[in-house]
């Protein structure tokens, strides 16, 4: 008896302080209002251009230059056609898409054996190798670019896909071992040991035990290292100079630099929704490992 | 010490990206350091000794201060244009406020999208006579407002800040958002029974424990103040009149005009800069941790 009276007088309470729906509704759209004045003009200054460029890409090039708001009457796809076919996106986009695979298979492999030596392993020196990799990361990428030019030139590596590789490989170690040493690090260690009392080498057990339960740090760093490689421009501007090997910031970017004032602008923009898509799509999937990874970032920081 | 049947481990795990990472960043940086002291231009590999001459000579270069002056505005510029909204739109998504999850997705995307991607875009929303900004302000009639941004050296350079902020906001929204969650509620209940309104609220409860990460991120802002390369690169290639050239596309422009030697030493001048602004920074904005 005691207990129901209690509960009741609970529900009573809560009943008490619970508004009617209709206020409570409308009270829950406004709460924070002062933010929401911030926050709708932000999301229409993020939202409104990119819309306008996917839209603005299915228009005429007439169409675009008589009403820079209107929608296409009909969508044009074959502005789409004519950026992959005669402005020479389909290459830059295998070149890409070669280039970065590739790119990021060697990151996250070599980060990750580095990340995973430096954490499980210290021995006098490593949180010095550990700090000199993080520095990388303030290290500003043009203080070295000129003597990178002629260093890749003496190695026959300049203007070669495997050039840009390796020193995306390189740049890229910096962030890729500093999220993974500290992903290592809150590993337990028992099933390595574990596996290592079965008669699993050390190289072994890394392979068959701690690589497979490091699968989300890796998949979160991967991510992160995809859009940066996906994405880079200085690299592949300075170290790719032939036209077939260019990747798709650079392409894009230079059919606009060359061609500012007669442009096929249309296509052009079809170019460009073509760069962005593949990273929108990851964006898309993979959320929760960009906020992870921001979070980590922003912890560690 | 592990034991020796690591070694092998750890020699086969270290020494591949030790290597790389040696071979191709760390070893081309301090190159420049050494380049940078040499009289080095054209094709060929003659490099003669030169002392400070460069420096000496970027001191005299109008060009340089110019620039300089540009990335100064820059290192001024975006901590304003990206660090107050960013602060803002993380406290209003850690209020839980109707939209916060759309949000949190949304402010993000810019960020997700290559320079080159951003710059051409802009460049075309900046166009003078059918760009949407222009249009835009003629359709609401404040034709006074419509001017060609990217072709007027008075405007080029702040027209070229929004961009930037377009990219960054959404990535530093999230930073700081990630370290408001860190800050307990009890805090904030305390300042309420001690009477403390929103604004005393944020001021001394919000901005002090998360000083460490704002640190941090004003660090960061500025440090890519200095080394702004890329977007201006594509939008307007440092003109017109030179209006937006910066040290990068300076460098950039002095690398292709193959003065090696000179063009490194601007490089080496945006790289101590870059340790400049981190050790001033942190020694400024130290204050005492704040346990928690």
């Amino acid at each position: 008896m005691n207990y129901r009276e209690e509960t009741l007088t609970q529900e009573q309470f809560k009943q008490g302080r619970t508004r009617p729906s209709l206020v409570r509704s409308i009270s829950k759209i406004f709460h924070g209002w002062p933010y929401q004045l911030i926050m709708i003009p932000y999301l229409v200054a993020v939202v409104f251009p990119l819309c306008w460029l996917v839209y603005s890409s299915l228009k005429t090039n007439r169409e675009l230059f008589t009403g820079v708001w209107n929608l296409p009457e009909v969508p044009q796809w074959e502005n789409y056609l004519r950026a992959w076919e005669k402005a020479g996106v389909s290459q830059y986009f295998s070149n890409s898409l070669i280039i970065t695979s590739l790119a990021l298979l060697g990151t996250v492999f070599l980060g990750s054996i580095a990340a995973y030596a430096l954490a499980r392993y210290p021995f006098p020196g490593s949180q010095v190798i550990y700090l000199a990799f993080i520095a990388g990361m303030m290290v500003p990428s043009f203080v070295g670019i000129i003597p990178l030019f002629f260093l890749m030139n003496d190695l026959g590596l300049l203007n070669t896909r495997p050039g840009l590789i390796i020193v995306y490989i390189a740049v890229n170690l910096p962030f890729t071992v500093f999220v993974l040493y500290g992903f290592f690090r809150t590993l337990p260690s028992e099933f390595a040991d574990a596996a290592e009392i079965d008669g699993c080498t050390p190289i072994g057990t890394f392979f068959r035990v701690m690589l497979p339960m490091a699968r989300s740090g890796i998949l979160t760093v991967a991510i992160l290292d995809f859009i940066t490689i996906w994405n880079e421009y200085l690299y592949a501007l300075v170290l790719i100079s032939d036209q077939k090997l260019r990747t798709l910031p650079v392409g894009v970017a230079n059919l606009y630099i060359v061609n500012r004032y007669h442009a096929d602008w249309t296509a052009l923009f079809a170019g460009l929704v073509i760069v962005m898509v593949p990273c929108i799509v990851v964006y898309i999937l993979f959320q929760s490992q960009f906020r992870e990874g921001i979070t980590v970032g922003a912890r560690k920081g | 010490m592990p034991p020796k049947r690591y070694y092998k481990l750890i020699i086969l795990f270290l020494v591949p990206p030790l290597a790389i990472y040696l071979l191709f960043v760390v070893f081309p940086t301090a190159k420049a350091f050494y380049v940078s002291f040499f009289d080095w231009r054209g094709v060929s590999r003659n490099m003669t000794f030169a002392g400070f001459e460069n420096y000496i000579k970027l001191l005299d270069d109008p060009v340089m201060w110019k620039a300089l002056r540009h990335n100064a505005f820059f290192a001024v510029a975006f901590p304003i244009a990206i660090l107050v909204p960013s602060v803002f739109i993380a406290l209003g998504l850690s209020k839980k406020i109707p939209g916060s999850k759309l949000y949190r997705f949304v402010f993000l995307i810019p960020n997700m999208m290559s320079v080159a991607v951003v710059a051409v875009l802009w460049a075309f929303l900046y166009e003078p006579s059918l760009g949407p900004i222009n249009s835009f302000f003629r359709l609401l009639g404040l034709d006074g407002l419509a001017r060609p941004w990217l072709g007027d050296p008075k405007v080029a350079l702040i027209a070229i800040v929004a961009p930037i902020a377009w990219i960054n906001i959404g990535f530093y929204v999230l930073v700081i958002y990630a370290g408001l969650l860190n800050v307990p509620q009890d805090l904030y209940d305390a300042a309420v029974i001690d009477g403390a309104g929103g604004w005393e609220q944020f001021r001394f409860v919000t901005v002090p424990l998360l000083w460490e990460i704002l640190t941090i991120v004003i660090i960061f802002i500025t440090v890519g103040a200095i080394n702004e390369f890329s977007l201006v690169l594509i939008m307007t290639n440092g003109g017109p009149s030179r209006s937006t050239e910066l040290m990068a596309t300076y460098m950039y422009k002095l690398f292709l005009g193959s003065k090696y030697g000179y063009g490194t030493a601007v490089g080496v001048l945006q790289f101590l800069l870059s340790a400049a602004v981190l050790l001033v920074a942190q020694r400024l904005m130290r204050r005492e941790a704040i346990e928690y």
